[in-house]
């Protein structure tokens, strides 16, 4: 049930996003209201289907928040990214490129749903995921990565949104801005959170492990673009930095499972 | 002059944010380039990485740069914090206006610096005062603590003993849940019963233990027929056995299949008058009706090799070993202040953009 809900929903995704790339290169504003309306049915079906997932999971007596293997947290990625599309109203102010938001939502749900080397099924926990503090620290970190991901929409929009943004580059750097700082935030929690289940699962608090760094260098770019602001008022520099930032955050979510690490998905 | 102008460059917000992407070049560099950690062996080969510890890259976040790097950022934002602190002394003197927004901002930005000031110290302090140790012991095995932790903070006969070892597993073969039912002796006397379970660590005496591991290890059981009688052991890979004053043997190897020939054991035997090693199959008898001269043509395969001496194998039984994880941080309280400091001063940094953001918008909406 919640597979069949999570695989239909790239499909409203694909189609705002395809209305949105109409709407931009032929310039008529057509299926606006129809794109809205698909993204939202999109991110119901998508809260919907997670929800479902989780309920799921106690009927089968294995009973935990889906954030468990690489499939659902591709699929909570996925929904962070719409939840802070609609949280920092992208689809209101910036829907030229803030669609790009939606692309990168699309991505990341069609490679759950379609890849065949990724099991959907839900898979017990094993004996070091049965944590509370599992929950916290899953959540905090993908709210960090999803909050990132539309700073670097934001960024991608005020260097190459076209001149209608050249006036407004000091409003869309405020709003890259409270992106960061929100993402900072929950970034920030994630790794403590983190650090403290670490602590109890593996006797370390910090281990140098590859996630752990990279999710350190992560931090460190957001810290220093954060100081850069202080620095100089330098918008494209900031806004070429947040793209940085998103390609570190997806190496954090991604690129480790290639280094031999205790955090690897496959 | 040009000194104090060199300094204050120095201990800048440039440098901070300088610093910040040198710390993160190293870290990415101590994921790309294999690490060696202290206390690991590096490979036995020559390789053109041996060069690497030399220049602190075999071991970049123990190295010499990465430490004084992020030495140079404490320094820095202990600085650039005094600095912040001077201003509001001087702040406090003037309207009240200037010093409530520094209260919040200043205050804010000063808790998140000294915190990642208070959590580097923690975290050094933790490497350097604290320790850790493993050790694996099997069901009824004891085994003494205190010569595995270097400080001598645990009395020196607190011991562990394993009752009881058990795991369960899901239906696809992947275990769901392994526990230790683990007794701590001060001497011979039981001092505390715990039960250790991953995620769910024990703490004694400022020490605490952690289910890390299990594995499963074969046990031999075999007959030895010496002088008339047959003795019956059950042997465990390394164990040494002894047979009387100057005869003993150990069971070096187990194999549950040698060569397609079924389950063996290798066993290296001790005697002023004889010593060698024998393969003791548990099928020896079927192995010789297939092989005839075997036991001629390979006198290592003979279990009756060893004059007055007969060796069997009866089966391989395996048993699990847990893998118990010792750990002492006595710095810890020191990183949970610093971590504390940093969320803290991180709300109401969030806080106080949050309440600048709506004053900035209803000025701009009064004064259009």
């Amino acid at each position: 049930m919640n597979v069949t809900i999570l695989n239909s929903v790239p499909f409203f995704y694909l189609g705002a996003f395809a209305l949105s790339v109409i709407r931009a290169v032929t310039g008529v504003p057509i299926g606006g209201r129809i794109g809205n309306a698909l993204w939202i049915a999109g991110f119901a079906a998508h809260s919907a289907g997670i929800v479902f997932r989780w309920v799921e999971s106690y009927t089968l007596g294995i009973g935990h928040a889906p954030l468990s293997n690489f499939y659902e947290s591709l699929v909570v990625f996925s929904w962070t990214v719409i939840f802070f599309y609609f949280v920092f109203g992208l689809y209101r102010r910036y829907e030229e490129v803030g669609s790009l938001a939606v692309l990168i939502a699309f991505l990341l749900i069609a490679c759950a749903s379609f890849s065949p080397h990724l099991d959907s099924n839900i898979q017990p926990l094993i004996p070091a995921l049965k944590s509370n503090w599992l929950i916290s620290h899953v959540i905090t970190c993908f709210l960090g990565y999803g909050a990132f991901a539309i700073a670097a929409v934001l960024g991608v929009n005020l260097l190459w949104g076209g001149g209608r943004w050249k006036d407004q580059s000091s409003a869309l750097d405020e709003r890259i801005h409270q992106c960061i700082v929100i993402g900072f935030f929950f970034f920030t929690v994630g790794i403590m959170t983190g650090a403290v289940w670490a602590h109890h699962a593996w006797g370390r608090y910090w281990g140098w492990d590859p996630k752990e760094t990279w999710a350190l260098i992560t931090w460190l770019i957001y810290a220093a673009i954060l100081h850069m602001r202080l620095i100089r008022r330098d918008t494209r520099r900031i806004a070429f930095m947040t793209i940085a930032g998103l390609a570190s955050s997806l190496f954090t979510f991604l690129g480790v499972n290639y280094l031999s690490g205790l955090h690897a998905y496959f | 002059m040009l000194l104090v102008r060199l300094l204050s460059r120095c201990f800048s917000l440039r440098a901070a944010v300088a610093l910040l992407f040198a710390i993160a070049v190293f870290a990415v560099i101590g994921t790309l380039i294999p690490q060696h950690p202290r206390g690991s062996a590096p490979g036995e080969e020559p390789h053109w990485g041996d060069v690497l510890p030399y220049i602190g890259l075999g071991d970049v976040f123990h190295s010499f740069w990465f430490i004084v790097l992020v030495l140079l950022l404490c320094l820095v934002l202990v600085v650039c914090s005094w600095r912040g602190i001077r201003t509001w002394a001087r702040g406090a003197n003037k309207a009240g206006l200037e010093l409530r927004r520094w209260n919040t901002a200043g205050l804010s930005s000063l808790l998140i610096h000294l915190g990642v000031v208070v959590i580097v110290c923690g975290f050094i302090s933790g490497e350097c005062c604290g320790t850790k140790a493993y050790v694996e012991i099997s069901e009824g095995e004891t085994v003494s603590i205190a010569p595995l932790i270097r400080q001598r903070i645990i009395d020196p006969g607190l011991a562990i003993r394993c009752d009881d070892f058990s795991v369960e597993y899901y239906d696809s073969g992947l275990p769901g849940e392994y526990r230790s039912e683990l007794t701590f002796l001060g001497g011979d006397v039981p001092l505390r019963k715990a039960t250790l379970l991953v995620n769910q660590p024990f703490a004694l005496q400022g020490v605490r233990y952690y289910q890390a591991s299990y594995r499963k290890v074969p046990l031999a059981v075999i007959g030895v027929r010496h002088g008339g009688r047959v003795h019956a052991l059950t042997a465990k890979p390394g164990e040494v056995h002894e047979m009387d004053r100057e005869t003993c043997f150990r069971v070096s190897r187990i194999e549950e299949d040698l060569m397609g020939m079924g389950p063996a054991m290798k066993i290296d035997f001790f005697s002023p008058a004889q010593s060698g090693h024998v393969w003791v199959f548990s099928q020896i008898e079927h192995i010789v009706t297939v092989f005839p001269d075997i036991l001629s043509r390979a006198p290592q395969f003979n279990p009756d090799r060893f004059e007055g001496y007969a060796f069997s194998l009866d089966r391989i039984e395996p048993y699990y070993v847990t893998g118990i994880l010792i750990a002492y941080d006595p710095a810890l309280p020191i990183v949970i202040l610093g971590a504390s400091m940093f969320l803290s001063g991180l709300l109401a940094r969030c806080f106080f953009s949050s309440c600048r953001a709506r004053r900035n918008k209803t000025i701009a909406e009064g004064e259009s």
